[in-house]
C-alpha cells in the first residue's frame, strides 16, 4: 500500500485526495494545513497537527500549498526520501529551483510537478497532430487560458511574491504544453497588469520565439467574468489546427429557471490520469510524461516572462543554469 | 440630384482590389458622379473602364485636369505619395487606401502637400465603420467596462500574392498590410499613441521573399498593454479570408469583437469547401459616405493623414524591433 500525505487542503488538495483514493493500492493517510479549519473539510482522513508527524506516516508527499511554500516541503521530502508530487509551478524563484534540482539529482529523488495539460485528451491530441505534421509545420501559434479572479486562501494569488501572478498560475500551463510540442524557447517578451501595480486581478500577454522558429502568442487572464475557457490555434505552412473549449461541446444542459451548463466529459479526468502516471513512476521508475527537467525549463521561461514584464525588455533564455 | 451638385470623383489606379468595391459603391450614391479613372496598367484600366462604363484616362495628370473635386487612390503602397502629392497640387481632396505610404517621410510630405493646397486627406480605414466596433467603442465611452487595461487584437488574412508580396511596391508583407487597421482601431478607442513596440516576424508560412507572419506586442502611453497578430495565416481551406478581432479588457468588464463572424455556413461539394457567407452590414459604404459628406459639408476628415502616419509607424517600428530583437520606443527617430 502506498501511503500518501497531502499538504495543503485548498482547491487542489481536495481534488488530489479525491483522485488518489480512486487509485488501487493507494491510501491517503492524512492531511496537513496551516489553517486547521481547512483540514476539517477533508473527511475520512487523519488531520495532522504538524507536518513532521505527517511525514512520519507516509511514503509519498503531495504538495498543494501556495507556490512560495513549495520549496521547503520539497526539500524536506527529498531529505526524508519520500516520493514528491508538487502542484505546478515547481517553486517560486530560480534560486529555489536550482537548490531543488541540485538536491534532487544528488539524492535521485522521485519528484513530479503537476503540469496537467499533458494529461488532457484535447492537448495530448493536438500534440499528436503536431508530431504527425497534420497541417504541416507550425509557424504562428496562439494559445489562451482565461478565468475570473480567485482569492484562494488569504488572497495569496494577489501577491506577486507568493503566486507570481497569472503568468505562474495559468500561463505556465501553456508554456509547458508549447515546450512539449516545440522544445526549447529562444527568447520571451511579456506584459502584465500585476507588475504595473493593478490589484486583485491580473492579465498577461506574452510572445515566445522557439529555437525551432515557432512564434507563439500567449494570453492568460484572471480578468474574465464568464468562466474558465482555453483555446489553441496553430497556423502552419500547410493548414491550421484550432481548438476552443467553448465549442463544440458534447453535452449541454438547461434547466427550468435558467441555470445551464455545457461540458465535454471524458472517461477519466486529467488529474486522475496524471496522478496515476505519478504513482506508476514511484512504483516502477518509469519516467512520467514530464520529468523534473521539463518542469525546471518551463519555470525558467515563465520567470523570464515575469522578468520581461518588469523591465519592458526581451529576455533570452539561458538554459540549464543548475 | 442635379448633375452639377454631385461630388465628382476620379479613381487613381485599380492596383488595390478595393478600388473595385469603392467605385461600385460610389457609383451607387445619388450624390456622387465618378468621372473616370487612370491606371498605369493600361490593360487593367481598360477593363475597369468597360466594367464601370467610365472613362479611362491615359495618365493621372489628364484625369486631374478634369472637372473633379476628389480622388480615390488605390495604387500600390509605394506610389501613394507621388499620386497624393500630384492630386493635392491639382487641388483635389483625397481618399487614400491604407497604409498611407511605405515610410514616414512620404507620409509627412503627403500631409504637408494637402495642407499647403487646402485639400483634405482621408485614410481608408473602413474598420472604424464596422458595427461591432462602433458599438464597442460606445460602450467604452459610456464607461460601462471602466478603465481599459489591455487589448488583444488580430487581423488575420490569406496570402494575397501580386504586388502585395513585392516589398518594393508594398513596403512590407503581412506586418505592413495588417498592422495598420487594428492599431488604428486601438488608437481610436484609447485616444492614446503607442509608446513601445516589440515584434517577432517571419516568412515561414509561405516561404516567399516577404514577411507573412508574426506577432506584435505594444504598450500605449498611459499603460494599456496590447498585442496584434497580423499574419497571412488563413489557409486555402479556411472558411473565410481572415478576421478582425479585439478582446478589450476593462476594469469592470471584457468586450470581445469578432467583426466578421456574422457568417452563414455553406458546404459546397462542387468546390469541396466549407465557407462562410457574411451577412453583416457593409462598412465600406459608410466610410465612403463619410468621405463624400466631408466634401459636401466641408467637414474635417473622420480619419486623417496623421492617423494613417501613426498607424504605419507602429508597423515600421515592428520591423525595426524584429531586426534588432528588442523592443523599440516610438516615435521612431
Ligand atoms: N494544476 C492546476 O490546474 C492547478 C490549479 C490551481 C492551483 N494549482 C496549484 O496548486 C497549488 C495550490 O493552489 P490552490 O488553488 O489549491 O490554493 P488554495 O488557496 O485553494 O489552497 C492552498 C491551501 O494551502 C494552505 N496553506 C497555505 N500555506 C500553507 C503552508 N505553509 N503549509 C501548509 N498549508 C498551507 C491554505 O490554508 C489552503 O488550504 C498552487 O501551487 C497552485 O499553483 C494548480
Amino acid at each position: 500500500m502506498d501511503r500518501v500525505g497531502v499538504i495543503g487542503c485548498g482547491k487542489m488538495g481536495l481534488k488530489h485526495m479525491d483522485c488518489f483514493r480512486r487509485i488501487p493500492g493507494v491510501k491517503v493517510v492524512g492531511v496537513y494545513d496551516t489553517n486547521a479549519v481547512k483540514c476539517k473539510e477533508c473527511s475520512g482522513v487523519k488531520h495532522y497537527e504538524t507536518v513532521a508527524e505527517l511525514f512520519k506516516d507516509c511514503d509519498i508527499v503531495d504538495i498543494c500549498t501556495p507556490t512560495n511554500t513549495h520549496k521547503e516541503y520539497i526539500m524536506e521530502g527529498i531529505k526524508q526520501k519520500k516520493a514528491v508530487f508538487v502542484e505546478k509551478p515547481l517553486c517560486r524563484t530560480m534560486d529555489e529551483a536550482n537548490e531543488i534540482l541540485k538536491e534532487a539529482k544528488k539524492k535521485k529523488a522521485k519528484i513530479m510537478v503537476g503540469h496537467i495539460l499533458r494529461y488532457f485528451n484535447q492537448y495530448a491530441n493536438i500534440k499528436r497532430l503536431v508530431d504527425a505534421k497534420a497541417a504541416g509545420k507550425p509557424c504562428v501559434v496562439r494559445i489562451s487560458r482565461v478565468n475570473g479572479f480567485r482569492r484562494g486562501s488569504n488572497n495569496w494569488f494577489s501577491s506577486l511574491e507568493k503566486s507570481g501572478g497569472v503568468i505562474l498560475d495559468l500561463m505556465i500551463h501553456d508554456i509547458d504544453f508549447l515546450m512539449w510540442c516545440f522544445g526549447d524557447v529562444e527568447r520571451v517578451y511579456a506584459m502584465n497588469l500585476m507588475s504595473k501595480g493593478v490589484q486583485d486581478t491580473d492579465y498577461a500577454l506574452a510572445v515566445l520565439r522557439f529555437k525551432n522558429g515557432v512564434i507563439a502568442h500567449l494570453e492568460a487572464s484572471w480578468a474574465h467574468y464568464s468562466g474558465f475557457r482555453t483555446s489553441v490555434e496553430m497556423a502552419c505552412d500547410k493548414g491550421l489546427i484550432s481548438y476552443d473549449s467553448r465549442n463544440p461541446n458534447t453535452l449541454a444542459v438547461e434547466f427550468a429557471g435558467g441555470r445551464n451548463f455545457k461540458d465535454s466529459p471524458v472517461d477519466e479526468n486529467a488529474t486522475l490520469v496524471e496522478l496515476k502516471d505519478f504513482i506508476n513512476y514511484t512504483r516502477s521508475g518509469k519516467i512520467p510524461k514530464l520529468d523534473i527537467d521539463d518542469a525546471y525549463g518551463c519555470l525558467e521561461v515563465s520567470l523570464a516572462a515575469l522578468e520581461s514584464t518588469k523591465t519592458g525588455k526581451v529576455v533570452t533564455i539561458k538554459k540549464g543554469k543548475f | 440630384m442635379a448633375s452639377d451638385d454631385k461630388v465628382k470623383i476620379g479613381i487613381m489606379s485599380f492596383a488595390h482590389m478595393h478600388a473595385h468595391s469603392y467605385t461600385a459603391y460610389l457609383m451607387g450614391m445619388d450624390s456622387v458622379k465618378v468621372i473616370g479613372l487612370a491606371d498605369d496598367d493600361k490593360k487593367r484600366g481598360r477593363a475597369m473602364s468597360k466594367e464601370f462604363k467610365i472613362k479611362a484616362f491615359d495618365n493621372c495628370k489628364k484625369l486631374l485636369k478634369e472637372d473633379i473635386e476628389a480622388v480615390v487612390i488605390c495604387s500600390e503602397n509605394s506610389k501613394h505619395a507621388e499620386l497624393a502629392i500630384m492630386a493635392a497640387e491639382a487641388k483635389k481632396h483625397i481618399l487614400c487606401e491604407k497604409p498611407i505610404s511605405t515610410n514616414i517621410k512620404d507620409a509627412q510630405k503627403m500631409i504637408e502637400a494637402c495642407k499647403k493646397n487646402g485639400v483634405k486627406l482621408m485614410l481608408a480605414f473602413p474598420c472604424r465603420y464596422l458595427t461591432s466596433v462602433t458599438r464597442a467603442r460606445r460602450i467604452i465611452e459610456n464607461g460601462e467596462i471602466g478603465r481599459i487595461l489591455a487589448i488583444k487584437g488580430t487581423n488575420h488574412g490569406s496570402f494575397p500574392g501580386g504586388w502585395f508580396v513585392d516589398v518594393k511596391k508594398s513596403g512590407g508583407g503581412a506586418v505592413m498590410d495588417h498592422t495598420v487597421h487594428v492599431v488604428d482601431l486601438m488608437r481610436w478607442i484609447l485616444n492614446k499613441e503607442v509608446k513601445r513596440v516589440y515584434a517577432e516576424i517571419d516568412k515561414s508560412i509561405h516561404n516567399k521573399k516577404i514577411d507573412d507572419c508574426g506577432t506584435l506586442a505594444f504598450e500605449f502611453h498611459g499603460g494599456v498593454i496590447a498585442t496584434l497578430d497580423p499574419s497571412w495565416s488563413r489557409p486555402k481551406s479556411f472558411m473565410t479570408w481572415g478576421d478582425v478581432t479585439l478582446d478589450i479588457i476593462g476594469e469592470k468588464g471584457v468586450i470581445q469583437v469578432d467583426a466578421f463572424a456574422q457568417a452563414i455556413n455553406v458546404f459546397d461539394d462542387t468546390k469541396n469547401k466549407h465557407y462562410w457567407a457574411n451577412w453583416g452590414s457593409n462598412a465600406d459604404t459608410k466610410m465612403l459616405r463619410s468621405f463624400v459628406d466631408m466634401i459636401r459639408y466641408n467637414k474635417e476628415p473622420a480619419i486623417s493623414g496623421y492617423d494613417g502616419l501613426k498607424a504605419m509607424e507602429v508597423a515600421l517600428g515592428a520591423y525595426e524591433s524584429a531586426k534588432k530583437k528588442q523592443a523599440v520606443e516610438l516615435p521612431l527617430k
